[in-house]
């Protein structure tokens, strides 16, 4: 059996009656670059806040290492979120502090790191997604794809173990999204860090990916490398990775 | 913390708004319970305290201020005549000050504490909570409880009584100046009644009651922002209830602790 750092075991979660996930399994190994697909709302964005403890599964469980997330108290809990790194869908800066306040935010918590070891690693870090002249502005002040970018830093600034991409290149252009997209292979290089990284984006995708997994109806429909996913002759999977109009029967 | 779910819509049932009801009364004392069982845990946050203390100070102080002198003149100009009719104008510095110090000054300053601090603290947690920076901060192992929310009730509950002691000030000179509009009398005189008229029987139930009043303004912002959801929208309704229950609760919980003086504090 491959290093299995997280495991899955018919998780399933739902809202108001209605299934998100369903008993679904699955498994992230050490070091790996994992790619999660699956259509909008088909529930990618619970599942890695089912992982990282945001969100309680309606059952199943989540293991990482061999230990069971659900049994963790809190110490333990905070434990395994110092080794993680996330970053949300939709950045989730703190509005009231500036670029630099919120970089510094995590390191002031969770490192035993000085000022000037604080500044020097905001700066280092705001270079790796060019973003250095914004360290102090305020997040209001940031376009959409800046803010992204900020939050990615944020979430890369203690250099965790595990990271939780949502989405890391929606809303920016080509380049930028290639650079983040190399940024997430030498950070995966440099740290031997693991990541699951939801993405709709093929570019990113191609890049980074070791395997991937497409989620449908709450399960995993698909399980492997990139190509063949890409490649699949399954009439859904076709249509989501074509450039060509829907056909009917989806 | 298991904090039961309100049942959102616009046109609610009878067995809905019960149910919302009992509901936002378990959610309070869950969060207040939460606030007891982690204030006195490490880590402190002093400098959070003392950044929203220095916040809400600045933000309340012009619109307390003007509270304060209006309440004394007012008072002062509606009770004169009568005092006058009655041949007991000696007795009006003492009225005044003695309404003011157990009753007007700690209610109506918490009430206005209440509407400009709890819908400030319900919109700042619920956007935060909305747009994930809550969870960003659980996801960094910061407990946001402590972090958002002790710190804000404990801001609110300090800074209250300061408010309040600012404000029974300018009440009691607010009143000075209604009497020498119309009458004249020395300030060393109207100070000395003042202060003759005043027991700390007065004062300190006065007083301490803003401590209760505080700490209600900063649990009902947090109860309401913390449990926001529904984008904004949501933010918007957690403002804006939240000054409706924080200034419900402060005048009902003053019926209460007034009954309660009385017993402890018979006035002769
Ligand atoms: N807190 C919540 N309360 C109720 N329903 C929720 C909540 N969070 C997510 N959902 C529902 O769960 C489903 C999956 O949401 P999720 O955010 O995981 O989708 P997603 O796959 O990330 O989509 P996208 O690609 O658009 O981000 C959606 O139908 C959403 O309405
Ligand atoms: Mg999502």
């Amino acid at each position: 059996m491959a290093d299995n750092l997280i495991t899955i075991e018919n998780l399933s979660k739902g809202f108001n009656g209605k299934m998100i996930l369903n008993n679904l399994n699955m498994s992230v190994f050490r070091g790996e670059n994992l790619v999660v697909f699956g259509k909008s709302g088909s529930g990618k964005s619970v599942l890695l806040k089912c992982i990282i403890g945001l969100m309680k599964p309606d059952s199943g469980k989540i293991y990482v290492g061999d230990r069971e997330l659900q049994k963790m108290n809190s110490d333990e809990l905070n434990t395994f979120r110092k080794r993680t790194g996330f970053l949300f869908q939709g950045a989730a800066l703190y509005d009231s502090m500036s670029v630099r306040e919120n970089l510094a935010f995590p390191l002031i918590r969770n490192t035993e790191m000085n000022k000037q070891e604080r500044d020097k690693k905001i700066i280092n870090t705001l270079d790796l997604v060019s973003l250095g002249e914004a360290i102090d502005k305020m997040p209001s002040e940031l376009s959409g794809g800046m803010r992204k970018r900020i939050g990615l830093a944020r979430a890369i600034i203690t250099d965790p173990e595990i990271m939780f991409y949502d989405e890391p290149t929606t809303g920016l252009d080509p380049i930028t999204s290639k650079e983040i997209s190399e940024l997430i292979i030498a950070l995966q290089h440099r740290l031997h860090m693991t990541s699951i990284v939801v993405t709709h984006d093929l570019i990113c995708a191609k890049i980074i990916s070791d395997r991937s997994i497409f989620l449908k109806d709450g399960d995993i429909i698909y399980n492997g490398i990139l190509a063949d996913l890409a490649g699949s002759d399954d009439p859904f999977l076709k249509n989501f990775f074509s450039d060509e109009p829907i056909k009917s029967g989806d | 913390m298991n904090i039961p779910k309100l049942i959102y819509g616009s046109r609610l049932n009878f067995k809905e708004s019960v149910h919302n009801f009992f509901a936002t009364i378990a959610g309070l004392s869950i969060i207040s319970l939460e606030f007891f069982r982690q204030v006195f845990l490490p880590p402190y946050e002093i400098a959070e305290i003392r950044k929203h203390m220095n916040e809400l100070g600045i933000k309340t102080f012009p619109i307390v201020s003007i509270t304060g002198l209006i309440i004394g003149l007012v008072l002062a100009m509606q009770s004169q005549p009568v005092f006058v009719r009655f041949g007991a104008s000696d007795f009006l510095p003492g009225t005044v000050a003695l309404s003011v110090v157990r009753e007007l000054g700690p209610v109506i300053t918490a009430l206005i504490f209440a509407g400009r601090v709890s819908s400030g603290i319900g919109a700042e947690l619920g956007s935060m909570r909305v747009t994930e920076q809550i969870d960003a901060m659980e996801v960094s192992a910061v407990n946001p409880f402590r972090y958002l929310i002790v710190t804000r009730v404990i801001a609110t509950t300090m800074i209250l009584p300061v408010l309040t002691i600012y404000v029974i000030f300018l009440a009691v000179f607010g009143g000075y100046i209604a009497v020498i509009i119309t009458e004249n009398m020395s300030f060393a005189y109207y100070k000395n009644a003042v202060i003759s008229s005043i027991q700390y029987g007065d004062l300190i139930p006065g007083i301490a009651k803003t401590f209760i009043f505080g700490f209600i303004v900063g649990i009902v912002g947090s109860y309401k922002g913390f449990t926001a959801e529904g984008g904004t929208e949501g933010v918007g309704k957690a403002s804006t209830t939240s000054v409706v229950i924080a200034s419900l609760l402060i005048l009902l919980v003053d019926v209460v602790l007034v009954k309660l003086t009385l017993l402890v504090w018979p006035t002769t």
